[in-house]
């Protein structure tokens, strides 16, 4: 309508519609692009699989329909499930049971990968690797206590029961329901060592940063390693650090990004298909930390 | 033998994953109210641990429960009635905030407010009881997956127990670790000790159900139930000056809903069901002599719903015969009598508690799994059950009174059917030899798996409604919301989510077809009524002498229960408006857009009464179905501009809120009506218009009286952005005395009041929230 490349094509110039046009692109949304692109995969691999969106052309999911409430989607090629027929998604369905070749060079569940680099490091196949001796590495201080109030330990940062990423954990009710704030699980060793009793404040640090927190000790948590839950909120009850005098950071705030040989392997059709680890994985988790009981006296 | 219904809740163990869903959607329900800070009736303590408050069990220090006396008679372990009598106004022997936790809020403000600084602001912690800043050192779930065990564990009465006890010692060590969680609220006994140890009788357990509710215009507030309930599930609300406690959601069960906890359950590890009693057994069976022969004499007390004898008794006694199926198709009966897997939390202390546990297999599991075994294998299963010793004597603390052959018995079950079920899903062919040696066969242990595994929700929770036959008050279906409820699906807040979801994929949902045919009927008579005669509006049509839950597919009965309502107080033209304008401001499904022609017809008839509607009802009839649902999500469940909802404009998301929708269903009950509000909130506008319409026209009006400044507001919100509603809502003003105002200031002025702030919890120091002190 401007005389641009835009004439005599569909108005985008709304955020609903450029949501409507991401639904009509999708076949997850759109029923004939669903068919279609069934049919276009039968062709590829030879398998049946146009049944499982059929009935589905008439299907098409708009904006409006998202507003009123949520809407299953429907089956497509673009994801490895089926819920045709009510069923319950469930990944790599339509691979193991219409034999749709797996996204891999070969086709199938492949675990192995043949490049020179992978070879001479020694990971063509899965491995347990040891975690990295970071003292040797970056200087930091060695696994153990050293006999000052300081305990060397595996920062680990797992998920939680209550979280993947978030889960309102600045909640009252959940906050009520644990320790109110920021918490690291250690062992009774450990924190033996340092002299820190349960719910004590102490401060983990390293060359990244620095998190304070407060101490869960518990029989659970085997010695050497602390638990940091994953993604804790930092804005409850996170108090200034000894250390550097600022507030005191988050689980993520002692790790780092590490890059290793086998993650630039590259040009190589085998680790090629997709973004998201499909590859070497990341291991920005692989760290160690020093902990220490801090004046018991916080500043926020 | 006098027989009594009661229903019962079963927990399976080894599926709850400590999520405290149930906990968080309780607290929402029943105690987010200043006084109640402090209080769950639902909590999830992780075992070991010391629960909460903390070692409620021991009863050498709380009192708790019963004991036996000298004479081999029952009495109360903290003292008779003349024991209590002298020491009534000293302060009973109950637990303190310490023992509870000190509740707390954040400084939440700080996080919009804080001035921009060198690091982000953090909300601190400040306590709910004084006001300031504080370091938080216990709360309402410590110990959370052991944590803090080396400090705490050893204080959990059981360990200690056991450490004193048993040979082998627990010890809290990372290769012995076991845990599981114990979910917990009211037990609902048969043979309450909390009701016994109230002074003014105050505490009933109801006729019908067995459901132990504290009556709160009786209670005095002595909190002596608080001593005598030994599992600690009675609260006292520090604001009231009453008990509290959990009522089993009772305004849900009365409609065949299970309760919050139940619902929300991530585990899907609850059951709900009725179990038939002998009420003139209980306390004979209260009273045997040896502890551990408290579970079998409970177990005696359970009558057979399925023998005639008993359902003659049962029917003599007036228990319907829908509650009488109900408890033959009972999933609580059948785990605790039929299968013998659940086991009640504590028979010793005496008061015959009515939720049941199936014990968990879990920790014996992990540890042969942690010590790289197969924990399938049932030769592997039986011999750890045996050898692990720790875990089952802690499971018999809490389940068997210590009777360790009992929790073998029931673990050993679970495991046969672990090993026999993973063989037949292994494609192998049953192995009998399994069940038969724990003393089941074949289809008992497939049928038991079924109900333990994979039964749906109708299998979970076989709850009957309200007494139907003796309700004559059915009849006439003053029904809040009802009208809605007719296709038998659940209740209004989860059919309308729900045929949201499938409505528009067109999938498994047959939308009911609602013409105005279908609405001009009477119930009672089912005779056909003139259409558009306002006094038809919402009667449901049924099939002559067919009551709600009767009828084939009848799911649920309606939504409220209560002498024969619609008081004539109010002329019939403002009942005809206050429908139309419910209607109208309801969720636009179809069976809404089928009546618009009945209510232009009543409309029509009360001169000048239809203008006021007709843009809003040529909308529903003109615009596609989901453009108007769509629409209608956007204005008025999306924002808050066009809130529906009475109390969000006078005290918004505040903590105040709870009890000013508590006020809306106080006056609901009044009027004498059951209302399920099944997800929606009792200020809801169209609901309160009806309630008005046609339960309670005087108290109804008052209501909306008392928030004409939010109808007001509402009003001129809708206006503000060109919304045909607002007139309608001009209408319903226009019932109401007085003038309506001419834009907000005018409103707040009448009101009196600004936009809501938070008064609950940031008052500094009121003294009615310190904690109790023992004199
Ligand atoms: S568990 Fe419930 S019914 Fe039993 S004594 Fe305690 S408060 Fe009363
Ligand atoms: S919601 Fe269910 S699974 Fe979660 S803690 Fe409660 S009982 Fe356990």
């Amino acid at each position: 309508m401007l005389g641009g490349a835009a004439d005599g094509r569909p108005a985008m110039d709304t955020d609903a519609k450029m949501a409507e046009a991401i639904l009509a692109f999708s076949g997850t949304t759109n029923g004939i692009l669903s068919v279609q692109g069934f049919k276009d995969l039968e062709v590829r691999t030879g398998m049946k699989l146009a049944d499982l969106a059929e009935g589905s052309e008439e299907k098409f999911i708009t904006f409006a329909q998202t507003q009123a409430g949520p809407v299953p989607v429907i089956t497509s090629p673009e994801w490895s499930g089926s819920e045709t027929g009510g069923r319950r998604y469930a990944p790599f369905t339509i691979n193991l049971e219409r034999l749709k070749p797996f996204h891999t060079l070969t086709g199938r569940m492949h675990f192995f990968l043949d490049h020179d680099w992978m070879t001479d490091i020694g990971e063509g196949l899965p491995i347990y690797r040891p975690p990295l001796d970071m003292h040797r590495l970056f200087g930091e201080p060695r696994l153990g206590s050293d006999g000052a109030m300081e305990v060397t330990v595996r920062y680990l940062t797992p998920h939680s029961k209550w979280s993947i990423h978030s889960e309102y954990q600045d909640n009252l009710l959940m906050l009520s329901l644990s320790r109110g704030g920021p918490t690291v699980w250690m062992s009774p060793a450990d924190a033996d060592a340092i002299k820190v009793h349960d719910n004590d404040w102490v401060e983990c640090t390293n060359v990244n940063g620095v998190l304070v927190a407060r101490a869960i000790v518990s029989h659970r948590m085997p010695a050497g390693v602390v638990y940091v839950h994953h993604a804790q909120e930092r804005t409850i009850d996170v108090p200034k650090s000894e250390a550097t005098g600022r507030r005191g950071g988050i689980h993520n705030s002692v790790t780092r990004l590490l890059v290793k040989p086998s993650h630039l392997a590259g040009g190589y059709a085998r680790l090629a298909y997709a973004f998201n680890y499909l590859g070497p994985t990341g291991n920005q988790r692989d760290m160690v930390a020093t902990v220490r009981r801090r004046s018991q006296e916080v500043q926020y | 033998m006098r027989v009594m219904a009661q229903m019962g809740m079963v927990m399976n163990l080894d599926k709850c994953i400590g999520c405290h869903t149930c906990s968080v959607t309780c607290k929402q329900a029943w105690t987010n109210r200043a006084g109640m800070e402090y209080v769950w009736f639902n909590n999830v303590e992780t075992r070991p641990g010391q629960g909460y408050p903390r070692r409620y069990e021991d009863q050498d220090r709380w009192y708790g429960g019963w004991t036996l006396n000298r004479r081999g008679k029952l009495a109360l372990k903290a003292g008779g009635r003349v024991k209590k009598l002298f020491g009534i106004f000293a302060s009973p022997v109950q637990p303190e905030l310490k023992d509870y936790y000190e509740p707390w809020t954040y400084d939440y403000k700080t996080l919009v407010d804080a001035p921009l600084g060198d690091d982000f602001p953090v909300a601190r912690p400040k306590s709910l009881i004084t006001g300031e800043d504080t370091k938080i050192t216990w709360s309402a779930n410590w110990d959370d997956d052991l944590g803090g065990s080396t400090e705490h564990g050893h204080l959990d009465p059981i360990v200690e127990k056991i450490r004193r006890e048993s040979e082998d010692k627990i010890k809290f060590a990372y290769e012995q670790t076991f845990m599981f969680y114990l979910p917990r609220i009211c037990e609902h006994c048969l043979n309450p000790s909390c009701m016994a140890s109230c002074p003014s009788g105050a505490i009933y357990k109801r006729v019908e159900d067995g459901i132990v509710l504290v009556d709160q215009d009786r209670c005095r507030g002595w909190r002596q139930c608080v001593t005598g309930c030994p599992y600690k599930k009675i609260y006292f609300n520090h604001k009231t000056g009453k008990a509290e406690k959990c009522t089993f959601c009772y305004p849900r069960v009365e409609v065949g809903l299970p309760t919050v906890c139940s619902e929300t359950c991530v585990g899907r590890l609850r059951y709900l069901g009725l179990f038939l009693y002998d009420a003139d057994a209980v306390t004979a069976a209260a009273s045997v002599t040896d502890p551990q022969d408290l579970y079998d004499a409970q177990m005696d007390v359970l009558l057979d719903p399925h023998d005639p004898r008993v359902q003659a008794e049962a029917r003599a006694q007036g228990i319907p015969d829908d509650w009488l199926d109900a408890a033959r198709r009972s999933p609580v009966y059948a785990l605790a009598k039929v299968y013998k897997v659940a086991l009640p939390l504590h028979p010793e202390y005496r008061t015959m508690p009515m939720v049941w546990y199936v014990p968990p297999l879990s920790p014996v599991v992990d540890l042969l799994r942690d010590q790289g075994h197969d924990g399938e294998d049932a030769g592997n299963l039986f011999g750890a059950i045996d050898a692990l010793r720790i875990p089952v004597e802690y499971l018999a603390e809490l389940f068997t009174a210590g009777d360790t052959g009992r929790v073998t018995a029931v673990l050993r079950k679970l495991a046969a059917m672990r090993s026999f079920m993973r063989g037949i899903s292994m494609g192998e062919d049953p192995d009998e030899s399994i069940p038969e040696s724990v003393g089941m066969d074949g289809q008992g242990m497939y049928d038991m798996y079924r109900l333990m595994a994979i039964a749906k929700y109708s299998e979970r929770y076989v709850i009957p409604t309200a007494h139907l036959e003796q309700a004559h008050d059915l009849e006439e279906p003053g029904l809040l919301f009802g009208f809605r409820r007719r296709t038998g699906h659940a209740g209004l807040g989860t059919v309308r989510r729900g045929e949201r979801q499938t409505r528009p994929g067109g999938r498994g949902h047959v939308p009911r077809p609602a013409g105005p045919a279908e609405l001009g009927h009477h119930c009672r008579g089912d005779k056909p009524a003139r259409e558009g005669e306002p006094a038809e509006l919402g009667r449901p049509r049924r099939p002559a002498g067919t009551f709600p839950g009767q009828g084939p597919g009848a799911g649920h009965p309606g939504r409220c229960r209560g002498p024969a309502v619609n008081r004539p107080a109010m002329n019939r033209r403002d009942q005809v408006v206050y429908l139309a304008a419910a209607w109208c401001l309801s969720y636009p499904d179809g069976q809404l857009v089928g009546r618009v022609p009945l209510v232009r017809a009543a409309l029509s008839e009360f001169p000048g009464a239809l203008a006021g509607f007709a843009p809003v009802l040529d909308l529903l009839e003109g615009t596609p179905p989901m453009e108007l649902q769509a629409q209608y999500v956007r204005e008025f469940d999306l924002g808050r501009r066009h809130a529906l909802h009475l109390s969000y404009w006078t005290d918004g998301d505040t903590r105040r809120r709870g009890e000013v929708l508590g006020l809306f269903k106080e006056a609901y009950r009044h009027s004498g009506v059951l209302v399920d509000l099944d997800g929606e909130l009792p200020d809801y506008l169209p609901m309160v218009l009806e309630f008005a319409a046609r339960v309670d026209g005087e108290a109804g009006q008052e209501l909306l009286q008392r928030y004409r400044a939010s109808l007001e507001m509402l009003r001129l919100g809708l206006l503000r952005d060109n919304l045909p509603h607002a007139r309608i809502l001009a209408a319903v003003c226009a019932t109401l005395p007085g003038k309506s105002p001419q834009d907000e200031q005018e409103v707040m002025r009448m009101a009196g009041y600004g936009p809501p702030t938070e008064s609950v919890g940031l008052d500094p120091y009121d003294p009615r929230l310190l904690p109790v002190r023992r004199s």
